[in-house]
């Protein structure tokens, strides 16, 4: 699991904490003057792309392979 | 003063030369020196309007050369060396002509100056590839070519008919941006975006790439879709239908991808991804959209060819190709080098910084936040964040490690690394890559516009790190849900492959209905050429329950004896005295 890697643990909360000090002048929304805004989007985006995934290939999508034989 | 040469006739040149050499080691160094003579004839080529020829009162032009088509060029080159160099050691030189003339027609699309040129190519582009499909020979390399070659010529009827509508309107063939909205310019546009793989015509592009030999899917990722963007870029820059197809494009190929277990496939589907992002780029029409786009098409063309190579030495080795058969097996120790060009590949299209992706797709994202399109722009990054979850984290862990229940019942020893040439093609693909990702200024000099972009900034650094690290965290917590499963997946192409099952099948009924008319009809007639013999056997059937002996009409058998005439005479006669005796 991801939060008993330490290493990766570690570069999580530094990459969290200089999103804290990172300059965002050429920002062209404000989302991008949040300091922690592209973390939680990568982590709800992710999350959010595999249930729409899973749930469109369970209702729709996906079928036996020989499907089409 | 010009002394180049078309390098499509390198090509076209190479492909005739071929069948004719002798000698292994003379084959191959044809097959590496053509692509490299056609470089350096692309290094000789002025910029300009040249190789001009009068056809049927217009004017053909074979070389419209600019930073455009140059930059598109020089990749198209570029990567069809690397692709001649991981198929060296295939023995059918048929498989290498084809690759060439493939190579060449796209060549000869991206310098065409007018819709003919383009046209010639075009279906030439469409043919070869077919060929290279059919040349696994397996049956459903074949029926998935006959596929593939069927979208394709009616994309390139439609383009046909656009041509021929828009030349007889505006009376000229060059092949300039498209500005009006007439039926000639949208049918030119359904023919490119068949092309370009864009939903709902994208299904043609995961059904066939992955029935393809394994060299032959790393051409087949190079040229067609991306000579698409090439000429979208041409033609129609700044439309914004494109801008929302182009979002929803990338986001599309990354929820089937998900789903996805052949590992072909799933590459197939993420190059619906990157051209989506691409066609995005083309759409906003901005210098520096425009610049995403080709720089993208560049860095897209390499990393995508590293990657169907690294996928393809996993098959050419295992002689598997689903996720349910390789997982949990622990590849990356046996194939170690194969591993590292494979996640090179990886980094790239997940445009983790220092890696070629992340120079090229975020100047694109970038480009819509200069537009203010928040939509779009969160849509793009949602769809980085789907690319690194895909490819970087699901496929990788099925396809080289992996804790997943192993399918025992299939054995797979002897697994070592492939050919050298393919792991050289690999590790010179992996090379560029890293190169236009450290130092993207080669990449940037030869874009078609004069618009800056300075990839590493500190805020898109750490926001591409944070995307990575913390979709790596949301995908850890769903890891044990995304093995690969024994399925496949429905897509556009449902339409007419199950629409050609029913239309078969509603042909077979209609037969049927046919023949039971003809069997009733024939009846019928058969019962009318009988009492058309001898319609007197009608009569004496209905009458007297009997039928004559005789088939034909015969009129002796119906004549009877003169005394029983005179009979019946004499007994009416007889009848009518007695009458009158008792009445008169």
């Amino acid at each position: 699991m991801f939060w008993k890697n330490r290493k990766m643990l570690v570069s999580a909360i530094v990459i969290l904490v200089l999103s804290f000090f990172t300059p965002t002048s050429g920002a062209h929304f404000f989302w991008e003057k949040l300091p922690v805004f592209y973390a939680l989007f990568g982590f709800a985006g992710c999350i959010v792309l595999i249930i729409i995934s899973k749930a469109l290939g369970k209702f729709f999508i996906k079928r036996d392979e020989n499907y089409y034989e | 003063m010009n002394n180049a040469v078309h390098p499509a006739l390198i090509f076209f040149c190479g492909a005739l030369l071929l069948p004719l050499l002798q000698g292994r080691l003379l084959k191959q160094f044809a097959l590496l020196a053509i692509p490299s003579l056609a470089f350096i004839d692309l290094l000789l080529m002025p910029q300009g309007s040249y190789w001009k020829y009068p056809f049927l009162g217009y004017e053909l032009v074979l070389g419209r050369v600019d930073t455009l088509s140059l930059c598109f060029a020089y990749v198209f080159v570029i990567a069809a060396f690397l692709g001649m160099v991981y198929a060296l050691q295939v023995k059918e030189d048929g498989q290498h002509a084809a690759a060439f003339i493939y190579a060449g027609g796209a060549l000869g699309v991206t310098f065409a100056g007018d819709y003919f040129t383009l046209f010639a190519f075009w279906e030439l582009m469409a043919i070869t590839s077919a060929i290279i499909i059919w040349y696994r020979k397996s049956d459903q390399a074949l029926s998935a070519g006959f596929r593939y070659l069927m979208v394709h010529l009616s994309g390139g009827a439609a383009l046909l008919a656009g041509i021929v509508m828009e030349v007889s309107r505006t009376g000229s063939i060059a092949f300039n941006p498209v500005s009006s909205g007439s039926t000639g310019c949208y049918l030119i546009l359904l023919g490119f975006l068949i092309n370009a793989a864009v939903p709902p015509f994208n299904a043609w592009l995961s059904d066939s790439y992955p029935e393809a030999t394994v060299t032959g899917s790393v051409f087949l990722s190079i040229f067609t879709t991306k000579s698409a963007v090439y000429v979208l870029l041409r033609g129609f820059p700044g439309w914004e239908l494109l801008t929302w197809m182009g979002a929803i494009m990338a986001l599309y190929g990354i929820v089937y991808a998900l789903l996805e277990n052949n590992i072909r496939r799933f590459l197939a589907y993420h190059i619906v991804s990157q051209v989506g992002f691409m066609v995005c780029g083309v759409g906003m029409g901005t210098e520096l959209s425009m610049n995403g786009s080709a720089a993208h098409a560049f860095c897209h063309i390499l990393y995508k060819a590293l990657l169907f190579m690294a996928v393809g030495a996993v098959i050419q080795v295992t002689g598997r190709e689903k996720i349910t058969e390789l997982q949990g097996r622990r590849l990356f120790t046996r194939m170690p080098i194969c591993f590292a060009m494979y996640m090179v590949g990886a980094f790239s299209i997940s445009a983790v910084p220092l890696f070629n992706g992340f120079i090229s797709k975020n100047m694109i994202i970038f480009a819509a936040g200069e537009i203010h399109r928040p939509i779009i722009y969160l849509l793009l990054e949602l769809a980085s964040v789907g690319t690194f979850l895909s490819l970087t984290l699901k496929l990788p862990y099925g396809m080289w490690f992996g804790r997943a229940p192993v399918d025992s019942s299939i054995e797979l020893a002897d697994i070592k690394e492939p050919p050298l040439n393919m792991l050289i093609a690999m590790g010179m693909a992996a090379l560029l890559c890293i190169v236009t990702g450290v130092y993207p200024r080669v990449l940037y000099d030869i874009l078609p516009f004069k618009a800056t972009y300075s990839p590493f900034r500190l805020s898109a650094v750490s926001a591409m790190l944070q995307i990575l690290i913390f979709s790596g965290l949301g995908y850890s917590l769903f890891m044990n849900r995304l093995y690969g499963e024994r399925t496949i997946s429905l897509d556009t192409d449902w339409f007419y492959r199950r629409g050609a099952q029913v239309f078969m099948q509603g042909c077979f009924g209609f037969d049927k209905v046919r023949t039971t008319l003809q069997v009733v009809a024939s009846r019928l007639t058969d019962r009318l050429v009988a009492i058309c013999r001898n319609p007197a056997r009608l009569f004496s059937a209905i009458l007297f329950n009997n039928t004559p002996p005789a088939d034909q009409y015969n009129p002796d058998a119906y004549r009877q004896a003169i005394g029983i005439g005179v009979m019946y005479f004499l007994g009416i006669f007889s009848f009518f005295c007695l009458l009158f005796f008792f009445y008169s």
